[in-house]
């Protein structure tokens, strides 16, 4: 009968991915792979995850991290895209709501012209609300891109 | 420590990577060393003593072929240098020089 597939714990996995020095990736996680599996044949599953886990921690030592810095580098470049898609997001709704000024704003100077036959200051004041804060969202955005 | 000089750890990963005679890789050496010495080592220390002796180019590595059992992912395969076998056989006259040097009577009080 087949031995059901297990895999290595994912999360002590992409611990390691995260920490590791990228020169030494693939040859010492196919190490650590191999270790599992051959725990896994000796002990059983539960055991072979818990003693991957211990290899995974005893791997955290500065020959293997290789530069603190970068490692730290690293970290800052994922938060900064984090936040740039946090900005963009924001600024997404921020545009919507401008243009929604803008097109409330000429529907009602329309409506006013046809109608009333008389320019309002509701209108002209939605308006150009509408248009200086989709321009500054346009500046902001390409300040983002930077 | 000295470029000349082993520590004991370094010495054991030395001789089993000569051992192993260029087929060594990170797990494979560990195995071989539990099943001669009965010696528990993790990887974390194999690997920090592999790259210290390539540093000190008592050791030098290629990449191997990858397998299932491995996730895929490529052996490096560790082979000893002409420097590695120098200091290692350095390492043996020194320890054989001392055993020499214990008079026979030391051996027979204990």
């Amino acid at each position: 009968m087949a031995r059901p597939k297990h895999k290595p714990p994912q999360c002590a996995l992409n611990f390691f991915r995260w920490y590791c020095h990228h020169e030494y990736n693939e040859e010492i996680e196919g190490d650590l792979i191999e270790r599992f599996n051959l725990y896994l044949d000796k002990y059983g599953h539960k055991k072979a995850k818990q003693l991957f886990l211990k290899e995974v921690i005893l791997l955290f030592r500065p020959t293997i991290i290789g530069n603190i810095h970068q490692l730290l580098n690293k970290n800052s470049k994922i938060m900064k895209t984090q936040s740039k898609q946090i900005i963009s997001q924001k600024l997404k709704w921020s545009r919507i709501f401008s243009v929604t000024a803008f097109l409330l704003g000429c529907t009602l100077l329309i409506y006013m012209i046809s109608v009333e036959s008389e320019l309002g200051a509701l209108p002209l004041l939605l308006i150009a609300i509408g248009a200086i804060w989709f321009i500054v969202n346009q500046v902001l955005i390409k300040k983002q891109l930077r | 420590m000295s470029q000349n000089h082993l520590g004991e750890f370094e010495e054991i990963v030395l001789l089993t990577v000569a051992i192993l005679n260029g087929q060594g890789y990170g797990a494979s050496i560990i195995c071989e060393i539990e099943e001669r010495l009965k010696r528990e080592v993790s990887l974390g220390a194999m690997q920090t003593v592999l790259k210290r002796l390539e540093d000190k180019n008592l050791v030098k590595s290629e990449f191997g072929e990858s397998t299932k059992v491995r996730g895929g992912k490529r052996k490096r395969l560790y082979e000893i240098t002409a420097s590695g076998q120098q200091i290692l056989n350095l390492t043996k006259a020194q320890r054989n020089s001392l055993w020499k040097a214990i008079p026979t009577v030391v051996f027979k009080i204990s």
